[in-house]
């Protein structure tokens, strides 16, 4: 059944503004649009809706914006007049390009959607826990170096090994044991007689992964500052991939800023692009926003690194939820406590307490000869969650 | 009905009523446009939300051959496309065989397997978990998927008039390429309404007490809504209440549930914070009415 142009335009046009609302919609999207609601042999509603998400949408995050804007369409091709809702009207949840500079606009965004009520925001905010020296928001402070970044190279090079050692399955070329199928394969050119005897190894592959990094005031306080941007940097470097996001009352990716040569180049841009050493935390937040704005970044084949003392300031209710669904995407969540390294430290913070189920391992962090016990405790017992 | 691109919707929804396969309206539809558009299927959502299903029951109630590919790290095109039978070669070689590449030598893997499929309708193809698989899989995947032949350059081209159904499904442990989704139509299986995944019981255990049913329903429901590593999916609330059916058990208590447990939790963390206090919540909050 073919389609008239009003309904071809419409959908050129529906296409567009889930784009600019944020949905992944492939390039030829509303040429699949057209051609399966061609297809349908009914166009109620709720079919041609069906056929449209079917063919524009590509995760399910995109839902939200394809159910929001679909009502326009609709309406629309049906000739009435209405216009699209615009993305930014109204609404205090985080939009498509409302993150500053370097972040804004990626297409992975799910375009928010809470100025049509969808509730995202509704977290909690009792507090609890302990730490109360410390407040819930307080102001930033530009990221500095207090002086020359220790070298964290060596730390770094042990944590990498000790992380990519876990195993994998893919084979590669070695000598690790014998290869059957190759010396079979290649017995064929002498006539059948297996005259080498080739071999392979388990692959290395560099490791992937992402960390997040408590910047509120209690953490800091407790950690040597320099070496933590020494091993961020070092860590950047040595990894195939490392996103590295900041987090406080909200979450900042600030990968790019560990993309050169030097720990005091990255600082520099860390300064230059308006990161803070911050206050309080908002840990729940931080991890919702990963979830809904940068769920790509964290996957099978990624560690998930969390430098934090598991002190929320935004009660604890939804933090699970989070936690819950960064340990069963990410191939290894490890955490990083600085208040670990204290030898009566118990994790009786509620968001630490939270977090201990979840986590794969728990280790103590305060400066990078920190990361080579852990590197150490990780090849020794693999992952844990009893500090040492 | 051999072509299945003339499928109907009737015909699909008496299909899915026939393999008792509980289906709302926009899987009915999308299934629908990727049989008509000749286009794959990606299906995405949570294990156990009934991905796989959906391509069994496709292959069997269209009485036609389903052939799996199980994705895994490292799987490579010999095991997706084809191989040589190293060992027959070998032997023939040594007897003096002419040639060691012809078809008698040639194995089919899950690939060619599905292209070469001669039934008189075109095979179901189902590519399972394929974000287990590298990116270069995808890749060839993506060759395979766009034209629908393999070339073996011992022997030539294979091509196919009539493609198989394609079904892909990802439990987005990764995210897959833009080039792969472009091909396919999407499908989000999400998570059963409580009515609806009663419904699947009713029709998959029927000899389960209706009552039992919806309470273990609502137990499930109420456990979903809560931070598991592992959430119990469709898979979970049928095979739990099998259990409850071969054991018997006629009413949902705490110790029903608790010696049952392991069956809808499958994460030895999950199963260790439901003790007796924390299921008498659970059954509280999912309205079972325990008799305590």
């Amino acid at each position: 059944m073919a389609l008239d142009d009003h309904v071809r335009r419409e959908l050129v046009s529906f296409a567009a503004r889930l784009r600019d609302a944020g949905v992944a919609v492939p390039g030829d999207g509303a040429q699949s649009a057209a051609r399966a609601v061609a297809a349908l042999d009914t166009r109620d509603r709720e079919r041609v809706r069906a056929a449209l998400r079917a063919a524009l949408c590509t995760r399910p995050s995109d839902g939200d914006a394809f159910d929001r804007l679909f009502d326009t369409f609709w309406a629309r091709v049906r000739g009435e007049n209405a216009d699209y809702p615009t993305p930014d009207a109204d609404d205090d949840g985080p939009m498509v390009g409302r993150r500053g500079d370097d972040a804004a606009a990626t297409p992975d965004e799910d375009g928010g959607g809470g100025g049509f009520g969808d509730g995202s925001g509704g977290e909690d905010a009792g507090r609890g826990g302990r730490g109360d020296a410390y407040t819930a928001e307080a102001g930033g402070r530009p990221v500095s170096l207090d002086a020359t970044p220790p070298d964290a190279t060596e730390a770094v090079a042990a944590f990498t090994d000790a992380v990519a050692a876990l195993p994998g399955r893919r084979w590669t070329m070695g000598d690790e044991t014998p290869d059957p199928r190759r010396a079979l394969r290649k017995s064929v050119r002498y006539g059948g007689v297996p005259m080498e005897r080739p071999t392979r190894s388990r692959a290395e592959t560099r490791v992937k992964g992402v960390a997040l990094v408590d910047v509120s005031e209690s953490v800091l306080d407790a950690l040597d500052r320099d070496a933590l941007l020494a091993v961020l940097h070092a860590l950047h470097r040595a990894w195939s991939r490392l996103s590295v996001f900041f987090f406080d009352i909200s979450l900042r990716d600030v990968t790019d800023a560990f993309d050169v040569h030097t720990t005091e180049d990255a600082v520099a841009a860390l300064a230059e692009g308006d990161a803070e050493w911050s206050g309080g935390t908002r840990l729940t937040n931080a991890l919702r926003s990963l979830r809904t704005e940068h769920a790509n970044v964290v996957a099978r084949d990624r560690v998930v690194v969390v430098v934090s003392d598991g002190i929320e300031r935004g009660g604890v209710s939804g933090l699970e939820r989070e936690l819950a669904w960064l340990s069963r995407r990410a191939g290894l969540l490890l955490w990083l406590n600085p208040l670990a390294a204290d030898p009566n430290w118990s994790p009786n913070a509620p968001g630490m307490r939270a977090a201990l189920p979840y986590a794969d391992g728990v280790y103590p962090f305060v400066d990078a000869s920190d990361l080579e016990r852990a590197a150490e405790s990780l090849t020794r017992v693999g992952p844990t969650r009893r500090v040492e | 009905m051999d072509d299945l691109s003339e499928v109907s919707e009737a015909d699909l929804r008496s299909v899915f009523e026939r393999e008792q396969y509980v289906a709302g309206d926009d899987v009915v539809t999308t299934t629908l446009l990727a049989l008509r558009l000749g286009k794959p299927l990606l299906v995405e959502g949570e294990p156990g939300a009934g991905k796989t299903e959906l391509a069994k029951v496709l292959a069997s109630g269209f009485d036609t051959e389903l052939v799996r590919l199980q994705c895994y790290e490292g799987l490579a095109a010999e095991e997706a496309l084809y191989e040589w039978n190293y060992t027959k070669q070998l032997l023939d070689a040594q007897t003096g065989a002419d040639s060691v590449f012809e078809e008698e030598y040639l194995l089919e893997r899950p690939l060619l397997r599905a292209l070469r499929h001669d039934g008189d309708r075109p095979a179901v193809l189902l590519v399972d978990e394929v974000d287990r698989a590298d990116e270069a899989f995808e890749a060839l995947l993506l060759e395979v998927l766009s034209d629908f032949q393999v070339s073996i350059p011992e022997l030539g081209t294979v091509r196919t008039e009539t493609p198989p159904v394609v079904v892909l499904t990802s439990n987005r442990t990764r995210e897959l390429s833009d080039a792969l989704k472009r091909r396919c139509l999407y499908l989000n299986l999400e998570p059963p309404s409580m009515e609806r995944e009663r419904e699947i019981l009713e029709r998959k255990v029927p000899e389960l007490d209706a009552a039992v049913a919806a309470d273990l329903c609502g137990v499930v429901a109420e456990l979903r809504d809560r931070p598991l590593r592992k959430p119990p999916g469709v898979a979970e609330t049928l095979e739990w209440a099998e259990a409850f059916s071969v054991l018997g058990r006629d009413t949902v208590t705490v110790a029903s549930v608790r010696e049952t447990l392991s069956c809808v939790l499958k994460d030895a963390d999950d199963v260790e914070r439901f003790d007796g206090d924390a299921l008498r919540d659970v059954l509280a909050a999912a309205g079972v009415d325990t008799g305590a």
